[in-house]
């Protein structure tokens, strides 16, 4: 079956990643799930989403995102960064934080995957929306 | 839908009531014809009744003149002055001579001139000169004659000037006269085409232009009463017939509307559309009022479907957003790439904490070849989810039973036994007591009743009977309300907790009962499970070769001890059938009946391998695969039957399926050692192995192995002791 799409995943537990990427790859998407936060440009280049914990031990979900994106060149095509949580005040401040959106309800894996599909669905009616135009 | 506060053609007549109406226009034409027409004729007469005075006083003047020049023939003749002078005189008698001139040819008589007046002006030479004239000139008539004489010579030239001013007098009052007469007949004309106007034309245009207004305002059905076969009444007509084709489209319009609202509102969709703006425009179901609300106009679609985003930032929120905004940009010759794209399905609030779950499907409304409108329709899909979910529910539970039951079956079906049997006896006991303590119940009653019912509510925890606990914990939360009450006096009424007790303890019965058929459906010999004992094999085999020598009741209790259920036989096969069939790319249910026939130990034990053997022969020789099986008329997935009932020295078995069939007279070596009717092996068959294996078996313990077929129908293998097999033998032959 062809891939929706490619998704990475950054949170620091082993268990929420490998419910996480067993819900999505269920759906057809190709997860990198993932605890580590260095070595990850080479993934992220051909990644569409990129889902991101925000509490993790020594840094947090900010720091993350500023740092795979600068590991981006202006050239490269940049995938989506979304932040996963559900900590109200933290997600209000996505945007700060540097986040192109966020996604609600953690643990709830039926959720979290109506949430990527959005997103996904997303991208597809911008494509297709510049396409028309 | 309400109407226009005033109509186009309204708001048009409005701006022109500067302009003159038409029956202004038609008076003021009328006036100014009629005005022009009376002044030329006035003029006219007035010319006419002038010169007819004129006329008449030239003709007098005429008359006169030719009178006096015949009375001066003579005098002239004979250059009679004096008679000049005297005719003269008597004409200047007449007040409307002026002037008389009478010049004599005769150069020695000298003309003679009378005068009302000294500045009365004279007759000119010029028209003396005529000789004979007679004319209006300078305000007065002036006739000349020549007078002649009898010889026929001219003796001279008279000429008199009449006075006009009577005529003049009598002219100005004639005029006045004509000119009050055409004022009158011009004023008396207008008023009357005005009238004729008004009443003919004014009016019936008003009241057609009414009538458009009131049409135009959808005033229901207009007519025009009255119309007369003029130009106006066949235009009265026209309107008539056009405002009766208006109505009637009007009604078929709405007939129309009515129809189509009618069948929005029996679909059990909510249909609504909205605009590019996202917001409801122009109709809706009546589902759509039930699910969304009433005065769905002008609300966002979006607030509709997610009235409670309440985070930063939902996902399925914006992309439902910028599929509302993408969908009307686009051509709607792309339709199908942006269609799957749009919002699935939305859970909205409901009556419950679940909400309602709603599938969405969107179309294009199409104008001018742009979206211009986009129908959503909505299903509640709320009932099915939650029938689903309590199914899919349902079946886990089922599943979890079953799946418990069967190893419970592996592990000890009798504790399980022994179990329904406790719990059942219990539930007696619980009823008894409570028919003992009728309206008042003891402390001690009530430690009995708990005792019991605690007792069923652990052990169906272990047995994971999760209907039977929950109704186990109920009773027992009523006996704790009684414990309560009981404290102090040591007994308590019970009331209506009575019913509710007993009623409680018939349920848990029932669940119990449920409990039993599930673990009979789990267990390979059915029914006979319930009546399962552990006793040792060795045992039994043992008693029962010590009675078989004894003979008689004893031996045949021990033979009864010693036999099966049927069922266990069939427990090998039962879950392996299906694999064996897939792995041969094939589907086969598997039926089993009399499991619970007792079948002889020799028999039981030989009865495994035998039904693996001709099930693998089944899967690899009979039944078809489903692609050759729905092409034969048959179902797709075979069928193999095995069932066992009781014969007169011992069970009879037959194994069928309904596959391909073989010619038996075809094949007389079927059950030898090496036969097989496929070419190649398969992992399951066709070594020619099987059958031979199993006719040896069932031959070492008194038993036969038949087979008959029907080519393209079934394959029947029949299993019974040779004295049951010959007495059949002997039957079909006496038949």
């Amino acid at each position: 079956m062809m891939s929706k799409g490619k998704i990475l995943v950054i949170d620091d537990s082993e268990v929420l990643l490998a419910r996480i990427k067993a819900a999505l790859t269920a759906v057809g998407y190709e997860v990198i799930a993932t605890s580590q936060t260095v070595g990850l440009g080479r993934h992220l280049k051909a990644c569409d989403l990129t889902i991101v914990d925000f509490h993790m031990p020594g840094f947090d979900g900010g720091n993350v995102v500023a740092s795979l994106q600068s590991a981006l060149s202006e050239r490269e095509s940049r995938p989506l960064f979304y932040l996963y949580t559900s900590d109200e005040g933290v997600g209000s401040t996505y945007r700060q934080l540097g986040f192109d959106g966020l996604f609600t309800r953690k643990g709830d894996d039926a959720a979290l995957v109506a949430q990527v599909n959005a997103v996904f669905r997303m991208l597809q009616l911008q494509r297709l929306a510049k396409r028309e135009r | 839908m309400t109407s226009a506060a005033s109509s186009p053609g309204e708001r048009r007549n409005v701006a022109r009531t500067r302009e003159l109406s038409i029956g202004t226009k038609l008076a003021v034409a009328i006036v100014t014809v009629l005005s022009a027409v009376s002044a030329l004729v006035y003029t006219e007469v007035a010319a006419r009744e002038r010169a007819n005075l004129v006329d008449a006083k030239a003709l007098g003047a005429s008359m006169i003149a030719d009178l006096l020049a015949a009375s001066l023939e003579a005098p002239l003749e004979f250059a009679d002055g004096d008679a000049v002078e005297v005719e003269l005189a008597k004409l200047m008698k007449n007040p409307e001579v002026v002037y008389a001139v009478v010049q004599p040819t005769d150069l020695e008589m000298t003309p003679t001139v009378v005068s009302s007046g000294t500045d009365t002006p004279a007759v000119e030479e010029a028209t003396l000169a005529k000789r004979s004239f007679t004319g209006a000139m300078r305000g007065r008539v002036e006739a000349v004659r020549p007078v002649v004489a009898r010889s026929g010579a001219p003796v001279g030239i008279v000429g008199i000037a009449f006075s006009l001013a009577k005529e003049d007098s009598i002219y100005e009052r004639t005029k006045a006269r004509i000119f009050w007469f055409s004022l009158a007949i011009t004023v008396g004309t207008a008023g009357m085409l005005i009238a004729i106007a008004r009443i003919q034309i004014v009016r019936r245009v008003d009241r057609l232009v009414d009538a458009a207004n009131e049409l135009q305002r959808g005033g229901g059905r207009v007519r025009l009463s009255g119309t007369s076969n003029d130009e106006l009444g066949r235009l009265g007509d026209a309107f008539n017939a056009m405002s009766d084709a208006i109505r009637d489209r009007e009604t078929r319009l709405e007939a129309a509307n009515a129809r189509v609202r009618e069948l929005l509102d029996h679909m059990k969709q909510a249909i609504l559309a909205f605009a590019p703006d996202g917001t409801v425009a122009g109709e809706w179901s009546r589902r759509a009022v039930g699910i969304f609300g009433r005065d769905l106009e002008g609300k966002a679609i979006s607030e509709l479907l997610y009235p409670r985003a309440q985070h930063a930032f939902d996902a399925e929120v914006e992309a439902a957003q910028q599929w509302f905004d993408v969908v009307f940009q686009i051509d709607p010759e792309v339709w199908d790439e942006i269609a799957p794209l749009a919002p699935a399905e939305v859970r909205i609030p409901g009556d419950d904490d679940q909400g309602r779950i709603l599938e969405l499907d969107f179309r294009p409304i199409v104008q001018e070849g742009r979206v211009a409108r986009v129908m959503m329709l909505a299903t509640d899909v709320t009932d099915e989810r939650k029938l689903a979910e309590a199914v899919r529910s349902q079946e886990e539970a089922h599943s979890r039973q079953m799946a418990a039951m069967r190893r419970l079956v592996a592990g000890g079906g009798h504790i399980f036994v022994s179990f329904l049997e406790g719990s059942d006896q219990r539930i007696d006991a619980c009823l008894g007591i409570l028919a003992d303590a009728k309206s008042l119940i003891r402390s001690t009653d009530i430690d009995r009743l708990f005792h019991h019912v605690h007792t069923i509510k652990g052990e169906a925890k272990a047995f994971d009977l999760g209907d039977l606990a929950s109704i186990a914990e109920r009773i027992e939360d009523r006996l704790s309300e009684l414990r309560d009450q009981a404290r102090g006096e040591g007994y308590t009424s019970s009331g209506s907790v009575h019913a509710e007790l007993a009623s409680d303890l018939l349920q848990a019965r029932r669940a119990i009962k449920e409990s039993a058929e599930v673990f009979v459906a789990a267990s390979p010999i059915g029914r006979a499970a319930l009546d399962q004992v552990t006793v040792s094999r060795s045992d039994v085999r043992a008693m029962w070769e010590l009675a078989s020598g004894i003979g008689g009741p004893l031996a045949e209790v021990a033979a009864r001890l010693a036999a099966r259920p049927f069922g266990e036989a069939t427990a090998a096969i039962l879950g392996s059938v299906p694999t064996w069939a897939e792995r041969e790319g094939k589907r086969v249910r598997l039926e089993v009946d009399g499991r619970e026939v007792s079948v002889p130990p020799d028999l039981a034990r030989v009865l495994p391998p035998v039904l693996t053997h001709l099930a693998r022969n089944a899967l690899a020789h009979g039944i078809e695969p489903p692609n050759l099986r729905g092409a034969a008329g048959k179902m797709e997935v075979g069928l193999v039957r095995i069932t066992c009932e009781p014969g007169p020295s011992g069970p009879k078995i037959v194994f069928e399926d309904d596959g391909v069939g073989l010619e038996v007279g075809a094949n007389p070596h079927l059950f030898d050692a090496g036969y097989t009717t496929r070419s190649e092996a398969s992992e399951i068959a066709g070594r020619g192995v099987g059958l031979s294996a199993v006719r040896d078996e069932l031959e070492c313990i008194g038993y036969s192995v038949t087979c008959e077929s029907e080519l393209g129908r079934f394959t029947r293998f029949v299993i019974r002791s040779r004295g049951d097999a010959r007495n059949s033998d002997h039957l079909h032959g006496a038949t």
